[in-house]
């Protein structure tokens, strides 16, 4: 679908505008909706997504469409590597890419952002998770305590 | 990306940090029961997101909570597995019409849960009107049905599924007892499901159906990948065979013809998993040509002896699951050791009773379990019923099946010298090998196991979540050491042990993870008062008192059941057979059931052997 070098322009919440190439942004399915479905040449706008996050998701954008062409020599091991520090960055920013990438729908990017925070759940005690995550414990001790026998004798005989 | 103070859209944002959009996204990689527990627990918010995005429940015991109380958490369930009688139903020790129905769970299924598309009831009462009202209500999006173990319903029922439920992927209806009116239900299904992929109506009584209706479901469902029937004549499946070019599973069938009639049967080429209902040593040979495929064989009800289970297993691998009984003997169980190195599951069930049925080899004790242990590394699940036993046997499974998560084991009752009792150091050792295990069950005879033994199961089984223990223990004061092991233990059923009422409420006050014990056979007392010790808060207890049947005259022991429920005591006791007498505690409440006089009371009778015989792992 059209040459390699056509651009796609891009414009986000804080009004910074990226010229990316096609086949980088159209990783994006909500992007590519619009780009073959506008007027050829408009900018489109990426309202919910600030620039400094849609910046990090073109970078990850073209490490995988070039991995994917074989333009860039890396092996899946060394992708994986590059990924797995790619969403080693502060909570918020793991947030926005999330959002982002649900809102731009970048599936693989939304994998790995979901998974990276699911990782920073699981096997931990409620306790551990709110201090992961700076949550306030809202329930009175009563309420909390008819979850926690509800999950322990009625939906959580884990298969016994 | 803050919406600072952006109070008009509280559910998107309400606060920085992560957002219901985030969490909502995440949650689904989040599918492991104890940590969708832990995110409950978190805050309110945590918990609506949990329950909005929850697809699959077991409830271990339909009692336990209500229908109610499920649709107002789980509404958007997609997918419920509910359990019902006591395991103990499985051997007839429950009285039929004990409880566990489906009616209340399914009208509340019918009315409310509109995303659920998956449903699993497995030892339930189930009424041809709830077959009815499911498949009216479900029938155009339901994807599974499994009715496990099940009864109460008929055919008539069953036609409803097979006319309405259209999109069914998985029928199931293994061990459950039907009443057969005619085979017209599967004609139903053959006519308007053309997505089925698992048919099973295995080991239950419906004769009636036609191979024509299997021939023309194997043509429509281009993805059937397990059929498993009752008894139908392998060469009115040729046709079948021929037809469904992907099948993956096939048990049940009957060898009714001369055998040399079979050579020409041909099976699917993808076949891997077997049971050949009635096949003998004549009509072995068809499964040679593709044995070094298969990768599960069920052998229950074949008619093999040692030495053709010696013959088929050598050929065989690529065997990761065997299920037979222990006509398989010693020397197949060698067999087995050295030729399948992928063995995961390993079930050998108590063979017939008529002599003519076993062989003298036919007997599985020590030797075998010590040639599978050092032979079959990979194995994940050993069920037996063994002859004789001794201590290192059981050591030489600690010390090599690594990976072992459930080990059951029941000493017959047919040999009256046992080589080397008691096993409390095998035993100890063998807890202390397994570190996986999780699922723990044996049944010995009186001398099979000391107090000594009995408290090394509580204190080398971390982790273990359910137990059956039979003929274990001399006294109360092993129980009670026991009790202050097991810190996972969940699910604890015992039979003919020798503990009062008294120790048995002190081990359970005890036992800090248990959630459901059922006792059959203990030191009951008149009233079971002693139990009494017991009673807290949401604890039901159900007492059966011991039963005498006649003709021929047995003796059902007291039983116990008692579990935690947030629904309260239960109400639908069978009042028509048992007089039910429910005592409010404060704190508490105990339900006696006491029988009609004995000539009235028509529950099923079976032999019980006072020794393993009566037991099923």
């Amino acid at each position: 679908m059209g040459s390699t070098s056509t651009k796609i322009k891009l414009r986000t919440s804080d009004q910074k505008v990226f010229e990316v190439e096609e086949a980088v942004a159209v990783q994006s399915q909500t992007i590519k909706y619009f780009y073959e479905n506008g007027c050829p040449g408009s900018v489109i706008h990426v309202h919910s997504v600030s620039g400094d996050i849609l910046s990090k998701i073109l970078d990850y954008c073209k490490k995988h469409v070039n991995s994917a062409a074989g333009k860039e020599d890396i092996s899946p091991e060394e992708l994986y590597e590059w990924d797995a520090n790619f969403v080693k960055v502060d909570q918020n920013t793991l947030f926005d890419l999330i959002l982002a990438a649900n809102c731009l729908k970048i599936e693989s990017l939304l994998d790995l952002t979901c998974q990276t925070v699911a990782n920073m759940i699981k096997g931990k005690r409620p306790k551990e998770i709110r201090t992961t995550f700076n949550i306030k414990n809202d329930y009175t001790p009563e309420a909390e305590e008819a979850v926690r026998r509800e999950n322990k004798w009625a939906f959580d005989m884990l298969g016994v | 990306m803050e919406e600072n103070g952006n109070k008009l859209h509280k559910t998107m944002t309400s606060q920085p940090g992560m957002s219901d959009v985030v969490l909502g996204c995440v949650m689904p990689y989040i599918d492991d029961p104890k940590d969708r527990d832990a995110v409950s627990l978190v805050c309110r918010r945590w918990y609506e997101l949990d329950a909005l995005t929850r697809k699959h429940i077991t409830i271990a015991l339909c009692y336990t909570t209500s229908p109610d109380r499920l649709r107002r958490r789980f509404r958007h369930l997609e997918s419920l597995k509910l359990k019902g009688k006591p395991r103990a139903a499985m051997f007839n020790l429950i009285p039929e019409d004990w409880g566990g129905y489906v009616t209340p769970w399914v009208n509340e299924i019918a009315e409310n849960f509109n995303c659920l598309k998956a449903v699993h009831f497995r030892r339930m009462i189930v009424k041809d009107s709830d077959l009815e009202v499911l498949a009216r209500s479900r029938g155009k999006v339901l994807q599974v049905l499994k009715l496990d173990k099940c009864s109460g319903f008929s055919t008539d029922g069953l036609l409803h599924v097979g006319r309405l439920c259209r999109q069914l992927r998985t029928l199931f209806l293994e061990e459950s007892s039907i009443i057969e009116k005619d085979g017209q239900w599967l004609h139903e299904l053959a006519v308007n499901n053309s997505v089925l992929t698992n048919l099973n109506f295995y080991m239950t009584d419906l004769v009636k159906v036609s191979f024509e209706d299997l021939e023309f479901i194997a043509q429509n469902c281009r993805n059937l990948a397990s059929v498993k029937i009752s008894d139908c004549e392998i060469l009115d499946l040729v046709g079948f065979f021929h037809a469904a070019s992907v099948l993956e599973e096939f048990c049940g069938g009957s060898f009714n013809e001369q055998p040399e009639r079979y050579t020409a049967v041909s099976f699917p080429p993808r076949l891997c998993r077997l049971g050949l209902t009635y096949m003998g040593k004549n009509e072995m040979p068809i499964v040679f040509p593709f044995a070094s495929l298969l990768k599960k064989l069920d052998l229950l009800y074949a008619l093999l002896d040692t030495e053709d289970h010696c013959l088929l297993i050598q050929r065989c691998p690529n065997l990761e699951v065997l299920e037979t009984r222990n006509v398989i003997g010693d020397r197949g169980l060698e067999v087995l050791a050295r030729s399948c190195k992928r063995l995961k599951r390993l079930r050998i069930e108590r063979g017939a009773d008529e002599q003519e049925m076993e062989d003298e080899e036919g007997v599985v004790s020590q030797r075998g379990l010590m040639a599978l242990a050092r032979g079959c590394l990979e194995l994940e699940y050993l069920a037996v019923y063994v002859s004789d036993i001794t201590n290192a046997s059981l050591q030489y499974i600690g010390t090599y099946s690594k990976n072992l998560c459930d080990f059951r084991l029941v000493l017959l009752d047919r040999e009256e010298r046992i080589t080397d009792l008691p096993l409390d150091d095998g035993v100890r050792d063998l807890l202390r090998g397994c570190e996986k295990l999780r699922r723990f069950a044996l049944y010995l005879r009186p001398g099979g196991l000391t107090d000594v033994g009995l408290g090394y199961i509580g204190q080398y089984s971390p982790k273990v979540r359910w137990m059956l223990l039979g003929y274990v223990g001399e006294s109360d004061a092993g129980l009670l050491e026991f009790s202050k092991g097991c810190p996972s233990l969940q699910k604890l059923e015992m039979r003919g042990c020798c503990f009062s009422e008294h120790a048995l409420a002190a081990s359970v006050m005890q036992l800090t993870s248990l959630r459901y014990l059922w006792v059959q056979g203990y030191r009951a007392s008149e009233s079971g008062r002693d139990l009494l010790a017991m009673a807290r808060p949401f604890w039901n207890i159900e007492l059966i008192p011991r039963i005498v049947g006649e003709d021929p005259v047995v003796e059902h022991p007291a039983h116990i059941l008692a579990y935690y429920s947030l629904a309260g005591p239960r109400t639908d006791f069978p009042e028509s057979r048992l007089l039910w007498l429910s005592i409010r505690l404060i704190f508490s409440c105990i339900t006696y059931s006491l029988p009609k006089p004995r000539s009235e009371f028509p529950v099923s009778v079976i032999p019980l052997d006072p020794l393993g015989a009566g037991v099923e792992l």
